[in-house]
C-alpha cells in the first residue's frame, strides 16, 4: 500500500526558484538604475561608472542564471546515477549489445522515499508515519539536499 | 488551433524565443543609437538600454531554453522509473488463477 496522493519531486527545489528569482531580480534592478542614471547626467566620467553598475548587474544575472542550469544538471546526474547503475558493476558481458546491457542495468530501481510537504523527516513509501497523507516522491540525495533526515521508523 | 496547442505544451520553449526575438531587438536599437551620434557621452546610454539589455534578455532566452530540455529530460526519467517500478510489481504479483491451476 503506496501512501497517500502523491506527486513527483521538481526538478528545482524552492531554494533553486528563491536564487535565480531574487539574482535576476537585483540585476534587472541594477540595470533599470544604470539606464536611468545615464540618462540623468551629463558628465561623462559619471554616466562610464553607471554603465560599469550595468555590467555588474549583467554579471549577477549570469551568476544566477548558471547556478540554476548547474542545479538542474546536478538533479538529474543523481537521479540517473540511482536510476542507472554501471554496466561495469552488473558484470555486463562484452559481448552484449548496448540495449541488452542497458536492460540489465536497469533492473532494480531504487527505493521510493517520500516526503510530507514542509516536513523535515523523509521514509520509505511504506511507513506507517506517511499512511494517507499527500507526499512527495523523490530520490535520497534531493530529500537530503532539501534538508530532510531519515525516518527513524521505516530507518530509509 | 494547433499553433495555441503547441504554444500550451511548449510555453516556456515559446517564452524562450520571445525573450531571444526581444533580446536581439534590443542589440539592434542600441545600434543604431550608437552608430546615430559621434559622442560618446551620448553613445553610452544605448550601450546600457540596448546593449546590456539587450544580453540580459538573451540570457533569459537561453535560461529558459536550456531549462525545458532539463524539464524534458526529468520527465523521460520519471517515465523510465515508473516502467521500472510497474516491472518489479508484475514480477512480484502471484500468478493468475488459470496458470495456478495448470501448473498444479
Amino acid at each position: 500500500m503506496l501512501a497517500g496522493a502523491e506527486r513527483r519531486q521538481p526538478l528545482w527545489l524552492p531554494g533553486d526558484v528563491a536564487l535565480l528569482s531574487s539574482l535576476n531580480l537585483v540585476a534587472a534592478a541594477l540595470l533599470v538604475a544604470a539606464a536611468w542614471a545615464t540618462t540623468a547626467t551629463d558628465d561623462l566620467s559619471l554616466r562610464v561608472a553607471w554603465v560599469n553598475l550595468g555590467v555588474v548587474g549583467l554579471l549577477v544575472a549570469g551568476a544566477g542564471n548558471v547556478l540554476w542550469l548547474l542545479a538542474g544538471r546536478r538533479a538529474i546526474g543523481e537521479r540517473r546515477a540511482e536510476l542507472l547503475v554501471a554496466p561495469s558493476e552488473v558484470g555486463a558481458d562484452d559481448d552484449a549489445t548496448a540495449p541488452t546491457r542497458a536492460l540489465a542495468t536497469m533492473a532494480a530501481p531504487p527505493d521510493r522515499l517520500v516526503s510530507v510537504a514542509r516536513a523535515t523527516l523523509f521514509h520509505r513509501d511504506d511507513c506507517p508515519l506517511v499512511q494517507g497523507k499527500p507526499v512527495t516522491a523523490g530520490i535520497r540525495s534531493r530529500h537530503e539536499r532539501a534538508g530532510r533526515r531519515p525516518c527513524g521508523v521505516c530507518l530509509p | 488551433m494547433e499553433l495555441m496547442t503547441f504554444v500550451r505544451n511548449q510555453r516556456d520553449r515559446v517564452a524562450a524565443w520571445l525573450a531571444i526575438g526581444l533580446g536581439v531587438l534590443a542589440l539592434v536599437v542600441g545600434w543604431f543609437g550608437v552608430s546615430g551620434t559621434p559622442f560618446p557621452a551620448e553613445q553610452l546610454p544605448y550601450v546600457v538600454t540596448g546593449g546590456l539589455g539587450g544580453l540580459f534578455l538573451l540570457g533569459i532566452g537561453a535560461l529558459l531554453w536550456l531549462s525545458a530540455d532539463l524539464r524534458d529530460e526529468w520527465r523521460k526519467l520519471d517515465a523510465i522509473e515508473q516502467l521500472l517500478r510497474s516491472q518489479r510489481s508484475d514480477a512480484a504479483a502471484p500468478p493468475p488463477a488459470s496458470r495456478r491451476r495448470q501448473a498444479a
